[in-house]
């Protein structure tokens, strides 16, 4: 089971990256949206193909939002399950991003079990259960 | 659904520091959060500052002692004080006044966007935005050490 952790803040790619690897994932991370529409390019040559992405919506030189409207008009990613993972927390800005093609939207501050919950709602796999904090 | 404000108060600035500290910080110490607007802002500190422009103008600054900025960045990295470089301490910083930002957006009139954070990390300075007032001021202590946090308006 492959994910792809994208977010300007090492920190928080960090803590997401616990959190996956610990349900099982091997996990890849990206600083931004460029950074990884060319990890999907390398690993879709490579057949190791993420099956989900967690992505910030602010980063420089290429913003989730972007990324999320990019993926979805590529025909050979439309597989890729993206997660909008964020402090974007209007009601308009989660409407913006469920049009552009995420499947589902978590606000931060989160606990691991909102990620778990939500990966559970989405039917992706949960190999091992989740316990503690995410430090 | 988020209740919108003309501009935050010190209790939604309370709420949204406690839920990010407990979300990403709380339980390997052991300590609270405690509100306590006797801190100082400490003279040697890791200052954090996101901007919001659009329906509400203003910024929101996170300030925190450089002891503070370790314990804080050693959580959030889940790495032990003393293997901590600099870049992590002023990326974790960076994200905490990210969310704390971002959460205080989600409260105000929209739309507005939100910077990207900028963190500095010294002694004797001061962040000044321009044509932005002091609005609110609310300090904490944690692990004996001072955070305060500011939202400045436009």
């Amino acid at each position: 089971m492959r994910a792809l952790v994208i977010d300007d803040s090492r920190a928080m790619r960090r803590i997401l990256c616990r959190i996956l690897e610990g349900l099982g994932y091997e996990v890849a991370e990206a600083g931004d949206g460029q950074q990884a529409l060319d990890h999907l390019r390398s690993a879709g040559a490579a057949g190791t193909m993420p099956m989900l992405a967690l992505v910030d919506w602010n980063m420089p030189v290429m913003d989730g939002y972007t990324f999320i409207q990019t993926v979805r008009a590529t025909p050979e990613w439309r597989g890729l399950t993206l997660m909008m993972v964020t402090t974007e927390s209007e009601h308009g800005q989660v409407v913006r991003a469920l049009a552009a093609g995420a499947h589902e939207y978590v606000i931060k501050p989160f606990t691991p079990d909102a990620i778990v919950d939500k990966l559970q709602l989405l039917g992706l796999p949960i190999e091992a259960a989740l316990t503690g904090s995410p430090s | 659904m988020t209740q919108i404000l003309e501009a935050p108060t010190a209790d939604d600035l309370l709420e949204v520091v406690a839920a990010t500290w407990s979300s990403f910080l709380g339980d390997e110490s052991g300590e609270l959060l405690r509100p306590d607007n006797s801190v100082e802002s400490p003279a040697e500190r890791a200052s954090g500052c996101v901007t919001i422009r659009g329906g509400w103008n203003g910024a929101v600054l996170l300030e925190l002692s450089p002891r503070l900025a370790r314990v804080a960045a050693s959580g959030l990295f889940g790495t032990p004080e003393d293997e901590l470089v600099p870049e992590e301490i002023g990326d974790a910083v960076g994200e905490l006044v990210n969310i704390v930002g971002g959460n205080v957006k989600g409260m105000l009139p929209g739309p507005s966007e939100l910077s990207l954070p900028s963190v500095t990390v010294g002694t004797g300075f001061s962040v000044h935005v321009p044509h932005a007032t002091a609005h609110l001021r609310v300090g904490f202590s944690w692990c004996g050490e001072p955070l305060v946090v500011r939202v400045l308006q436009s």
